[in-house]
This record gives structure tokens, C-alpha cells and sequence, in this order.
């Protein structure tokens, strides 16, 4: 028995340049990031939404808003970001079911995860631009 | 610290979590299907009629409240994790809580301004 005041001498790495994550830790740790941008987001989006509906004057503003560059790279990250929050969540819920605990399955719905919401952005860009 | 006086409520904030995430999922599906059979005709008319059945603004509605519901369980969750100390975690709750608030309501006159 070790003796529990005596400190264990582990290798300890908490360099997040040099930490290599599991795919599901990424996916988790990507799905609480894009949650906390949206959260940020939220009033800008709200913003647009309401220059979009309220008048035709207010209508061709929000269109001259989106028609930015910078605008169209935010709008992007926002759809990457809703989309791997719905896809990582879909996953979550599965898991909360007990589908796809097993490792196997759990690293390769992350890659599914990753890849879903990455095309479908990338389609949403081409339609963007 | 947890005051065990009060009631817990980790199950009820689950469970919404849960329940908002699915309705975001059914209103998503909803909102592209809707598109491409019924795609809204150019310009500010066609979009703003789009938005204008009764029915649709009520879902459009019921999603931004379950994602505004739902983006405060998961500020409230983040706070937990990484903000510590206990009075600075309750201001930037209540902060956020402000802010969300505020994101609601106006949710709510976007949608129901567009009746007049």
C-alpha cells in the first residue's frame, strides 16, 4: 500500500499546445466552444433577423449588411457552429440512450460528427459566395 | 457550495436541455424542408409573408425561446465549470440571465411586430 501523503511521481502534461486529444474529446470540447459563440451571437443574429422583416427599407440594409465579406465569414462560422452543436448533440442523445458507447462506435460517430457538419458548411459556403 | 436545503434541479435542467435541443432539431428539419417546397419569393414582400402565417410565427417563436432557454443551461453550465469564485460566478450568471432575457423579449416583438 502507498502510503497517501507521499506524492506519486506521474508524468504530468498540461501543455495544450503538446496534448493530443481523442476524437470524441475534440468533438466535446468543439461542442461547448461553438455553443458559447452562439451564445455571443445571438443578439447580432437577432439584429439581422429583425432588419430582415420589419421594413423594405430596413429589408435592403440587412441585405447590404450580409453582402460584406467579413459579414459572409461570420455567417459562416455561425452555420459551422449550429451545425456541429446539432450534430454533436444528435450524437449526445444517442449516447444518453446508450447507443454507441462502445469505443469503436463512440470515435467513429466523433468522425461523423466532424464530417457532416464540415460538408454541410462547406455547401452552405458555396451557396454564400 | 450546494445549499441542500433548497431543492436540487440537475434532473429538471437535463431534461429541458433535452427537450429544447429536440424542438431546435424538429423546427431546423421544419425550416429546410419548408424551403425548398416553398421557397419565399425575392425581395422584402416574400420574405416577410413567409414569416407571416399565424402557425409559423408560432414555431418560429417557440424555437428562439427553446434556444434561448437553452443556451442559458448551458451558460449556467460553463459558468460552473470554470468560474470558481462564488460571488463573481453569481454576477456573470446574472449578467448573462439579463442578457438572455433581454435576447427573449425581443424574439418575441420580431415575431409579433410583423402582424401590423
Amino acid at each position: 500500500m502507498a502510503k497517501p501523503n507521499r506524492p506519486v511521481n506521474r508524468p504530468k502534461n498540461l501543455n495544450l499546445l503538446t496534448i493530443r486529444l481523442p476524437v470524441p474529446a475534440l468533438v466535446s470540447i468543439m461542442h461547448r466552444v461553438s455553443g458559447a459563440f452562439l451564445f455571443m451571437l445571438l443578439p447580432l443574429l437577432l439584429w439581422v433577423l429583425h432588419l430582415s422583416m420589419s421594413s423594405a427599407g430596413s429589408y435592403q440594409t440587412a441585405l447590404s449588411v450580409l453582402s460584406h465579406p467579413i459579414a459572409k465569414l461570420i455567417c459562416l462560422a455561425v452555420t459551422w457552429a449550429y451545425l456541429h452543436h446539432a450534430c454533436a448533440g444528435i450524437r449526445h442523445l444517442a449516447l444518453d440512450a446508450h447507443y454507441g458507447l462502445r469505443l469503436n462506435y463512440a470515435r467513429a460517430t466523433s468522425r461523423a460528427v466532424l464530417i457532416i457538419s464540415g460538408l454541410l458548411t462547406l455547401r452552405m459556403g458555396i451557396w454564400l459566395w | 457550495m450546494v445549499d441542500r436545503k433548497k431543492p436540487a434541479h440537475g434532473f429538471s435542467d437535463w431534461a429541458w436541455q433535452r427537450a429544447t435541443a429536440i424542438t431546435m432539431v424538429i423546427y431546423s428539419l421544419l425550416l429546410v424542408v419548408r424551403f425548398f417546397l416553398d421557397a419565399p419569393s425575392a425581395g422584402f414582400e416574400g420574405w416577410h409573408d413567409w414569416f407571416l402565417p399565424l402557425w409559423f410565427r408560432a414555431v418560429t417563436l417557440l424555437f428562439l425561446w427553446a434556444l434561448i432557454y437553452h443556451a442559458w443551461l448551458g451558460v449556467k453550465e460553463i459558468l460552473m465549470d470554470y468560474v470558481h469564485h462564488i460571488g463573481i460566478r453569481a454576477k456573470l450568471q446574472s449578467l448573462f440571465g439579463l442578457v438572455l432575457v433581454g435576447d427573449a423579449v425581443w424574439a418575441a416583438y420580431i415575431v409579433w411586430s410583423l402582424a401590423s
